[in-house]
């Protein structure tokens, strides 16, 4: 197998296929990266058995064959190379020796023989086969949406592997919408994707392992999304981007019932400058005793006053900011960590403020760019102040 | 294990035949012998032998004496997908054999040279296949005994990168010994011999489970074993855990088995380990061989290419009752530590007593001095409790040593440049100018959580988080109780609990255990209440803050920076009594350079 190649286009190739490749792993077959080239068309597939990537560049002058290279290697000489233009890469079938030729350099390394490599599931070409045609079955999602989902939600995953089904997003999928809901049970996100023209999948909810929201996360195009079934049950989340097909377990667990632990009927709003209030809550923040993160926010009519507190070091610290509130004044006490993080994954509205919506001090908090808004809502949970 | 009756071969249909985990069955010597070993169970066999040479790189021979094969299986037994085992959907399901994917022998007889030599027990000839990879078989009739022989020779012969794979033959061998270990572990009933080229490894007759044990894992395990037999919701578990002092430096003695085959479960690990989490150093596993039976309906083998791995319907039950028969064994056999006041006191002259009233009093061991406690007190009594302590270790020589020099660090300690090392994630070592001093990070952080706790329930300024799911944990009744009479302590911790009938809904948990796993924490507390049941307050809430300090989750991936380190440090001697975890474990010490240079001059 021969082909010659742009470098920038290869190294971007094998770069899509690393996420997928395990660092170190019982079969070390997979820390091969499959080659087939056939027509000028190289594929390149990896898999860790979770993850399957499988992606495609055209090439030149080319021979057709198979041959397994090893991912982290090639991955490494590639990036080294840097700014040559093109590179051909020679491969010997009878021992599987693979040349890699650059206009200034040779590099020689080891692969193996194809037939080496697990069988895959026939994943890639199996697809739902719907008879009713009034079901949709899969989405294409612009690549900013898509990021927007992923950005927004994976931050409040939990690591409790005791939770499984927190430890990835909640994607339902509503015909008009989808909901990306994510939760550790201490704060809850949720965004919403709004689709007038596009149809989306009725009644659909998976769960998204974060791992595999990290790669959408990264999305360089449209995603194009399906679902793979087994015995009527959705298995594994597919989605296309660009020329690279992603194809993922999903979390087969029940997700909590996250609906009806968003308030419904909070009358506390407040409007604060978001700048302003991240950059107090990280100065506050450094008094604060390190155990609980606990800091406090005090919400009066035109200003709110944060402080932290750790009597065992004697440390202190007040800070006000204005504010306009609509309510009752209310105090209620934070994790600073919870709280900055949830800061940071709103985007203002135009005049850079954030809403909170509240009702009293030991129910959740509600975070939005904006009152009502439609496209992202943060909750946490606050800590109980015992006065 | 059932046969169906006749052995009888069949193709499995290839839309059963795809829904079979692909991967790869055969990756070294050792899954020849594994998959091989399982055919001879379940084809009945009593008696297995296995003689393997060179790691089993140039022969792996196994002899039966099961049901055998009839010709026409014999012809079968080596194509894909063939078995005896399963025909249906409803067979997939609910998989009682060790094998069932009929993809052993064809993927074996694919890269190495086999011969099988087989008479079934209703045939009056046997018959022997030679197989050669891409070659039709060779099959003729031989006298043989029933049962089945198999030879494996010249393993991966044909696909070099494979072979290359393959670690030295020490390794590879180590593999294999440790597959035949656990074989001989699950079938005690069975008679297993196993040589070496010519050296025999094991020769274990059909004996009890406990004698199998000591046979395969050595004389030394004998007295330190605690036989466990457990039943809940139609799960049952037996087998043996080992005294702490089995523990060893990695899991090697760790054996698991479900429905006798060998699986790998980190839940379950975990559920074990955490049983021993007081009685063990960190990185200390304990010894373990359970067997667990549960209904083959609620548990999938079939996804993992070696079988290692299976998901069971309802993870978190099987979880519970692991832990609950783990943790209820130790506990008959006084194992799990009554870390009671008195193990804190063992350390200082002063130990509750009950006056002539009935009253708790405190008592001085060395002066028979009487203190006596006032109700009102009971809260702050706690903190000037841990203060007489403090006082009384400076008269003792080993602590007035380390005290002398604490001091004077501390005097001198504002201009002076500190340097932290973690060792091994356990150990924290300070420079100072005269001294090392060397913390126990682990306990350290016990302490610190501790009076942290302690502190803040004084000073009713425990912090609680309320959780958006309230999560339900599953209780015995008297467990229920305990906490139940407890309430009122519990939420002075942060804690907030519902009671139902046989489980407990917790609502909301101290800020501090956030993160945490919260269900192991209140068992665990639930579990101490019970064992203090007639204490006054005042112990039960040290106890409480005890049970947390002890149990908080200290990723080892935190605390590692110089900045953190030096942070334990100050923390822990800003601490009423630095020098013991709450447990009574010693925390630190201190070694001055010129002990260091006696240590040299020897
Ligand atoms: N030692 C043996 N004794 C009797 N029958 C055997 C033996 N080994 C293999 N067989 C037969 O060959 C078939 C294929 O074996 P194998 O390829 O390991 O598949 P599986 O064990 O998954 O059925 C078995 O189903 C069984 O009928
Ligand atoms: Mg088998």
């Amino acid at each position: 197998m021969n082909f010659t190649v742009n470098l920038n286009e290869f190294q971007e190739a094998v770069n899509k296929t690393l996420p997928a490749i395990p660092p170190k792993s019982t079969l070390p077959v997979l820390e091969h990266l499959k080659f087939e080239l056939n027509d000028n068309l190289l594929e390149i597939i990896s898999t860790d058995q979770e993850i399957t990537i499988k992606t495609q560049l055209n090439v030149e002058n080319s021979t057709p064959g198979k041959i397994l290279v090893p991912g982290r290697k090639l991955n490494d000489i590639l990036k080294a190379l840097g700014k040559t233009e093109k590179i051909t890469f020679n491969s010997n079938t009878e021992n599987f020796e693979i040349d890699l030729i650059t206009d200034f350099g040779a590099y020689k390394m080891k692969g193996l023989n194809n037939d080496e490599y697990i069988e895959l599931p026939e994943l890639f070409e199996s697809n739902v086969d719907i008879s009713d045609s009034s079901v949709v079955d899969n989405a294409l999602l612009p690549k900013d949406d898509v990021i927007r989902l992923a950005d927004k939600t994976a931050f409040a995953v939990s690591s409790d592997d005791f939770r499984p089904a927190m430890t990835g997003v909640l994607f339902q999928f509503r015909g008009q919408f989808i909901n990306a809901v994510s939760t550790d049970s201490y704060r809850l996100v949720k965004s919403t994707y709004n689709s007038e023209e596009i149809n989306l999948p009725n009644e659909l909810d998976i769960i998204i392992p974060s791992r595999t929201m990290d790669i959408l996360k990264k999305a360089d195009d449209e995603v194009h999304f399906s679902f793979i079934k087994n015995n009527d049950k959705v298995t594994h989340i597919k989605f296309k981007v660009g020329s690279t097909i992603y194809i993922s377990r999903i979390i087969d667990e029940k997700f909590p019932p996250y609906e009806s632990v968003i308030p419904q009927s909070n009358n506390i709003f407040l409007k604060v400058n978001k700048n302003q209030l991240q950059s107090a809550i990280k100065r506050v923040a450094i008094f604060a005793n390190d155990i609980t993160k606990q800091i406090r926010v005090k919400i009066e009519p035109t200003q709110m006053t944060l402080t932290a507190q750790d009597i065992d070091s004697g440390t202190k610290a007040d800070e006000k900011i204005s504010c306009s509130l609509e309510g009752e004044p209310v105090e209620i006490g934070f994790n600073y960590k919870f709280l900055d993080e949830a800061i940071s994954h709103i985007n203002t509205s135009s005049d850079g403020e954030i809403v909170f919506s509240l009702s009293e001090s030991n129910k959740p908090a509600l975070l939005m760019p904006e009152k009502d808004s439609k496209e992202l809502l943060m909750l946490i949970m606050p800590v109980r102040l015992n006065n | 294990m059932t046969l169906n009756k006749s052995n009888t071969i069949n193709i499995l249909p290839d839309f059963i035949a795809n829904q079979i985990a692909a991967g790869e069955v055969v990756q070294r010597p050792e899954s020849v012998v594994k998959e091989l070993v399982e055919n001879s169970l379940d084809s009945g066999a009593t008696e297995i032998a296995v003689i393997v040479r060179n790691a089993g790189k140039s022969l792996i021979h196994i002899i039966d004496n099961g049901i055998g094969m009839s010709k026409s299986d014999l012809e079968l037994s080596i194509k894909r997908h063939a078995t005896s085992k399963i025909l249906t959907q409803t067979d997939l399901e609910s998989i009682k054999s060790l094998g069932f994917r009929g993809e052993a022998l064809a993927s074996i007889t694919s890269v190495a040279h086999v011969e099988i030599i087989t008479r079934n027990k209703n045939d009056q000839f046997g018959h022997k296949l030679i197989s050669e990879p891409n070659k039709p078989a060779i099959l003729e009739e031989v006298n043989s005994n029933q049962g089945t022989q198999i030879l494996v020779k010249n393993l991966f012969y044909n696909v070099p990168a494979r072979r290359k794979f393959l670690k030295s033959n020490l390794s590879e061998f180590k593999a294999i010994s440790e597959t035949m270990i656990k074989f001989a572990l699950a079938f005690p009933s069975k008679r297993f011999t196993f040589y070496d080229d010519e050296n025999l490894i094991f020769d274990l007759n059909a004996s009890d489970l406990e004698t199998r044990v000591i046979a395969t894992l050595g004389t030394a395990v004998k007295d330190l074993l605690i036989p466990l037999e457990y039943k809940e919701e139609g799960i049952s578990i037996h087998g043996f855990i080992g005294k702490p002092f089995l523990a060893r430096q990695n899991s090697s003695n760790q054996y698991l088995f479900l429905n006798e085959r060998t699986i790998k479960n980190r839940y379950l690990n975990h559920a074990i380990m955490s049983c021993y989490e007081e009685l063990l150093e960190e990185k200390r596993y304990p010894f373990y061989v359970l067997f667990l039976e549960v209904d083959h309906k609620t548990i999938d083998i079939n996804v993992h290419p070696q079988k290692h791995e299976v998901k069971f319907e309802n993870d978190r039950l099987v979880y519970n009752i692991v832990k609950n028969a783990v943790m209820s064994t130790l506990r008959e056999v006084n194992l799990i530590p009554e870390f009671k006041i008195d193990a804190e006191l063992s350390y200082s002259p002063f130990q509750i007593e009950r006056n002539d009233e009935d009253k708790p009093v405190m008592i001085n061991r060395s002066t028979g001095e009487i203190i006596e406690r006032s109700e009102q007190n009971i809260r702050r009594i706690s903190n000037n409790f841990s203060n007489w302590q403090k006082d009384e270790y400076n008269n003792t020589n080993f602590t007035e040593e380390i005290n002398s020099n604490l001091n004077s660090i501390f005097n001198e300690r504002q201009d002076q440049r500190f340097e932290y090392l973690l060792i091994d994630d356990r150990f924290i070592i300070v420079k100072e100018l005269e001294h090392l001093i060397v913390i126990y990070k682990r306990r350290a952080l016990q302490r610190i959580y501790f009076e942290y706790l302690v502190d803040s329930f004084n000073r009713n300024q425990t912090k609680s988080q309320d959780l958006l799911f309230p999560e339900e944990l599953q209780l015995e009744k008297k467990q229920i109780s305990s906490l139940k009479s407890n309430t009122e302590n519990l939420k002075d911790f942060g804690f907030i609990l519902e009671y139902n009938e046989e489980s407990i809904t917790i609502t909301s948990v101290p800020e501090i255990i956030i993160n945490n796993n919260i269900k192991l924490i209140i068992e665990r507390i639930s579990n101490n209440l019970l064992s203090i049941e007639h204490s006054d307050s005042e112990e039960i809430f040290e106890y409480i803050a005890k049970v947390i300090a002890i149990s908080i989750n200290i990723r080892s991936n935190e605390n590692k920076s110089s900045e953190e380190l030096k942070k334990i440090y100050s923390d822990l001697f800003k601490c009423k009594n630095p020098h013991h975890s709450p447990t009574g474990k010693l925390t630190t010490f201190s070694i001055s350079y010129s002990e260091l240079e006696k240590k040299f001059r020897l």
